[in-house]
């Protein structure tokens, strides 16, 4: 085979197998590599969620992308791994503050998203107070030093004799941490310089504080009553507008 | 033939004269088309000197084609083997992506053949429903269905008159890698003016409620959810509790600020 035609096959097996292995990628990957944005777009037009909504950014709790959009009605996450939409109703057009539906597990931080931004803000704080009523359950064995029951509500709570209820409330202060283009995220870990117990309960109230359910039982069966204040400042720091996340007008 | 050379046989003066050629293809075409101009040589000499023998004429007719070693780094110079193997390397390469692809078109063609034949079970039965197609951004719906006279799952006592709306939806698009996602955002309603709520199965099981405060718990749309490839996607839907006598169902997905309404008809002269 003389050297032109060799050279002529190669090139032409190669563009063959650049074709076909595009092809190929663009089945498998479920198609074409795109932004954070366009994906956030796809799993809405996959969703038939019209129009789209305004993109607000993309979070990452854990290893799943959380795109955030907002509309008129809704806060809308998406999660970008389990292909869901997550919607968050919103009051009036003013800005709206919701908890992420998932758990870093490593960390075990949870996540709060505030979005609808004034303009001109600069910086986002996020007020968030959690409260419940709890008693240390004895364990039989001495070695064990019992576990932590949280009730409902000192009233409605099964006490077992003995047992001592107790009243534990906490407030963190989250600062927000910009999303481009517009929303903020706010991380709340467990911290480890608390005592045990106090740790424990953090750990405790978290875990339920991202799990939409909770929010949209009937408040007086939640555990744990959390409320939370998102405000935005400017660069001076004035503040220009807040928004208040309670516990049961939230997702649908 | 120059008398200070050695003379050799014909095989060893063709294996050095392509000793330098490294790519093997190329050594084997050159050395066979050296063959053939050997054979054609032998085949002169024995015509004018029929007494030698044939083995005699072919190495003769080699030695005298000359210096197999300065031929084999000439050949060597002339036939680079990075040509040939850049040339192997890409067969290579492409069988390689060809069947990556032949596999996965083929696992498609199974998966195609599978979800064309897909029906609800007992098809035959049951009172008909059917919607015409609508346009909903990229994709074109419709659904078509059976009502039966049995509850949803166990979890939907049955009441009197009423049943279940058993639904398969198909959907298609051009966008062939965005197969539609599970919607869970619907609600109902019928000709009768009975209203259905959106059934979350947690909730549910918690609350006994839908999660429309308004109508009954268990009158209820279940998640659409979708399965199979492209282009015969299909998702399953049910809905809970529909009177015998309703003439239509309307669902709608309510999430975005465009809500998607789709009517599914009782087929006339249905029972």
């Amino acid at each position: 085979m003389n050297r032109g035609r060799r050279i002529w096959r190669t090139a032409r097996n190669l563009l063959c197998a650049l074709l076909a292995g595009a092809a190929l990628l663009l089945l498998a990957a479920g198609g074409p590599p795109v932004s954070r944005e366009e994906a956030f777009r796809r799993l809405q037009r996959e969703q038939f969620f019209r129009p789209y909504a305004q993109y607000q950014g993309t979070v990452t709790v854990g290893d799943r992308d959380w795109g955030v959009g907002l509309t008129d009605r809704w806060l809308l996450l998406g999660d970008m791994e389990r292909c869901h939409l997550y919607p968050w109703r919103r009051q009036g057009n003013g800005a709206v503050a919701a908890p992420v539906d998932c758990q870093d597990r490593e960390t075990g931080a949870v996540c709060f998203l505030a979005a609808g931004a004034p303009e001109g803000t600069a910086s986002a704080r996020l007020e968030l107070s959690l409260n419940c009523w709890y008693a240390v359950r004895a364990s039989a064995l001495p070695e064990d030093p019992g576990r932590l029951e949280i009730f409902a509500a000192a009233e409605g709570g099964v006490w077992r004799p003995g047992e001592e209820p107790a009243f534990w409330t906490k407030t963190y202060t989250l600062e927000g941490e910009p999303l481009e283009p517009g929303a903020f995220a706010f991380w709340l870990t467990p911290e480890g310089t608390d005592p045990v117990e106090e740790r424990a309960l953090g750990a405790a109230c978290t875990w339920r504080l991202y799990w939409w359910e909770e929010y949209r039982e009937n408040p007086d069966l939640q555990p744990v009553r959390c409320t939370a204040v998102a405000v935005f400042y400017d660069r001076a720091g004035n503040e220009l507008d807040r928004a208040e996340l309670t516990d049961i007008q939230g997702g649908v | 033939m120059e008398p200070n050379k050695t003379t050799v046989s014909a095989e060893t003066w063709l294996d050095t004269a392509v000793g330098k050629i490294r790519f093997k293809p190329d050594r084997k075409q050159v050395r066979k088309e050296l063959e053939e101009h050997i054979e054609d040589k032998a085949f002169d000499l024995l015509r004018f000197f029929p007494d030698l023998m044939p083995s005699q004429a072919w190495d003769r007719a080699a030695n005298e084609m000359g210096d197999p070693e300065e031929l084999s780094w000439e050949l060597g110079q002339l036939y680079r083997p990075w040509l040939g193997y850049a040339w192997r390397a890409s067969q290579i390469v492409l069988a390689a992506v060809l069947l990556g692809l032949g596999l996965y078109l083929a696992g498609w063609v199974r998966d195609l053949d599978q979800w064309r034949r897909y029906e609800l079970p007992r098809l035959e039965e049951g009172v008909p429903f059917a919607s015409e197609p609508v346009t909903v951004g990229v994709y074109t719906l419709w659904a078509e269905g059976r009502w039966l006279p049995e509850s949803a799952g166990g979890y939907a006592p049955l009441a009197e008159g009423a049943g279940t709306l058993y639904l398969v939806w198909h959907a298609e698009s051009t966008r062939f890698w965005e197969r539609p996602s599970t919607c869970y955002y619907w609600r109902g309603e019928d000709d009768l003016g009975n209203r259905y709520g959106r059934y979350d199965g947690g909730l549910f099981l918690v609350t006994g409620q839908n999660l429309d405060p308004e109508v009954p718990p268990l009158q209820v749309v279940t998640a659409l959810s979708w399965d199979g490839v492209w282009p015969s996607w299909a998702g399953e839907q049910t809905v809970w509790l529909v009177p015998e006598e309703a003439r239509w169902v309307e669902l709608t997905m309510d999430l975005g600020d465009e809500p998607v309404t789709v009517r599914l008809e009782r087929k006339e002269g249905a029972a």
